[in-house]
């Protein structure tokens, strides 16, 4: 895709540094959505670069501000630990002398509401961008930057048309979809890319189909 | 639309008729489908931003929280005298305020990155007042910078942890010279001939940043980075061309980029950040997490 001159001159954020607090910021944001904003704590690994010079770029500190829901341009980003504790939320973050990975890659260990427990790979690849490439054990590809609706479901054959239907009855274009999954008739992930953001009452009815164990809408990062 | 390419650009520009920043426009509408007159607006709001950190250091030093540097802006301000010239000065004041407000966690504008946010606006902004130009020629200015920093983005890196400062604070220095070029009228190869000048003067610039800090020796390469890219502006303003065109030069860059160590690379590891006085710096400002 031919890059954006607002990505050149740009994005307007909260410094120093746009891949290393940015980037970081909105990996918190994508699991502060993934959990749709139900997080009171949060335990984040840190590999790689992140993990070897996450405090003086502050990283830890824009984590905590994208989980708690604090915009990667407001400069209320530097207080987030004190907000996080007014808040009452809890985050503990360390860093992983592992070798595994060797760019800016944080991982979220979260439990949502329903008792299920994920870990969230994200990594931040320079510029602001960020790109999502593990839930639990599944690999999987998920950059944020459009409307996006994620699904966990049984692997089996007709649930793929009976979303992308629910989609299509709204209107919305799918701009990109992508399928991972495990196993033959394991668990999968569905990530459907939009033009424009599905309504919550959609994104209901997929989460109430049999298959599906969840469904989260993610709004542009 | 796609350039790959500062001749693709060029021929575009002349084929069409339009200035740098009137090509970099067109690119931006046709990709985005946003209208032309949309491109303009939302390039303003980021001006805007870019134009408020260039003078927050010193008109609101409060705003300014920084671990191992100075608040050199404020000297500057304070000092308020210049032996070699007014524009200068001011560029690098300027310059200076943005990459302290990014080091404090302030709103800036990545320009290319964030680590070298100071130099297009503190050369936009000083240009301005210089010549006396009103606030759409800033918007120009930047559309043209942006010309630039695509093809270095599309055949380099812009990246420290990948490609050393020169991908940092070059880039954005030759994005700075080409705005200035604009802003005085130049032809779209004047431009880049000016970005070329400046590209090549920084060619090699490890990245090295002391405690793993974006302050040392980042802001006052904002600073200098600032100057010389009015230096280069003035050189192509008086008909002095790069004998190497600017895609050749990106091509060298990207080349030197990736035979840097890893050392030379954001990680602190190497240049000036193993400098005696910088590992202690690191110990007294990060504790004993960093070595
Ligand atoms: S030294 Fe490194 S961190 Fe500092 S401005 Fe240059 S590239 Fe960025």
């Amino acid at each position: 895709m031919p890059i954006s001159i607002f990505d050149i001159a740009g994005p307007v954020m909260v410094g120093p540094s746009s891949s290393h607090t940015l980037g970081a910021a909105k990996l918190g944001a994508f699991v502060r959505q993934f959990s749709a904003a139900s997080l009171s704590s949060c335990q984040v690994v840190l590999y790689g670069s992140f993990a070897q010079t996450y405090k003086g770029h502050r990283t830890d500190i824009a984590i905590v501000g994208g989980l708690i829901g604090i915009p990667y341009d407001d400069e209320r980003l530097r207080n987030s630990f004190e907000i996080a504790r007014e808040m009452g939320f809890s985050c503990e973050i360390s860093a992983s002398e592992s070798t595994l990975y060797s760019g800016n890659v944080a991982a979220f260990n979260i439990a949502t509401p329903d008792g299920k427990s994920y870990s969230i790979y994200g990594e931040s690849i320079g510029g602001g961008r960020i790109n999502i490439f593990k839930i639990n054990s599944m690999s999987v590809d998920i950059d944020g930057e459009y409307p996006t609706l994620i699904t966990v479901h049984k692997d089996a054959p007709g649930i793929l048309a009976k979303i992308t239907q629910i989609i299509a009855s709204e209107n919305i274009n799918i701009a990109f979809l992508k399928l991972f999954r495990e196993e033959k008739h394991e668990s999968a992930i569905l990530v459907a890319q939009t033009d424009e953001a599905l309504p919550p009452e959609a994104i209901q009815r997929i989460a109430g189909f049999d298959l599906v164990l969840e469904a989260m809408f993610i709004a542009p990062l | 639309m796609r350039f790959r390419k500062a001749s693709s650009i060029l021929e575009y520009a002349s084929r069409e008729g339009v200035r740098l920043s009137g090509a970099m426009a067109r690119y931006e509408s046709e990709n985005s489908s946003m209208p032309i007159q949309s491109v303009y607006l939302k390039m303003g709001e980021i001006w805007a931003a870019m134009n408020n950190s260039t003078s927050a250091a010193f008109e609101s030093p409060e705003r300014i929280e920084l671990m191992i540097t100075e608040n050199d802006s404020l000297k500057l301000a304070k000092g308020g005298r210049s032996f070699f010239g007014q524009p200068y000065y001011k560029a690098m004041q300027y310059a200076l305020s943005s990459s302290a407000l990014n080091a404090s966690m302030g709103k800036v504008a990545a320009c290319p990155t964030g680590g070298s946010c100071g130099i297009v606006p503190g050369c936009i902004r000083s240009a301005q007042e210089a010549i006396g130009l009103d606030g759409e020629s800033a918007i120009e200015g930047l559309l043209a910078s942006c010309a630039v920093g695509l093809i270095v983005y599309e055949n380099a890196t812009v990246s420290g942890a990948l490609g050393g400062c020169q991908a940092e604070v070059g880039t954005a220095a030759a994005m700075a010279s080409a705005a200035v070029c604009e802003m005085l009228g130049a032809s779209p190869s004047v431009c880049f001939e000016a970005a070329s000048i400046a590209l090549k003067s920084l060619m090699g610039l490890i990245c090295d940043p002391v405690a793993s800090l974006v302050e040392s020796p980042c802001s006052k390469r904002n600073a200098t980075g600032a100057a010389l890219a009015l230096s280069c502006a003035e050189m192509a303003m008086a008909g002095i061309t790069s004998i190497i065109p600017f895609d050749e030069v990106v091509e060298a860059m990207a080349a030197v980029g990736k035979k840097l160590p890893e050392e030379h690379r954001e990680t602190s590891e190497g240049g000036i950040a193993k400098a005696p006085t910088a590992l202690q710096l690191a110990m007294k400002a990060l504790g004993s997490q960093q070595d």
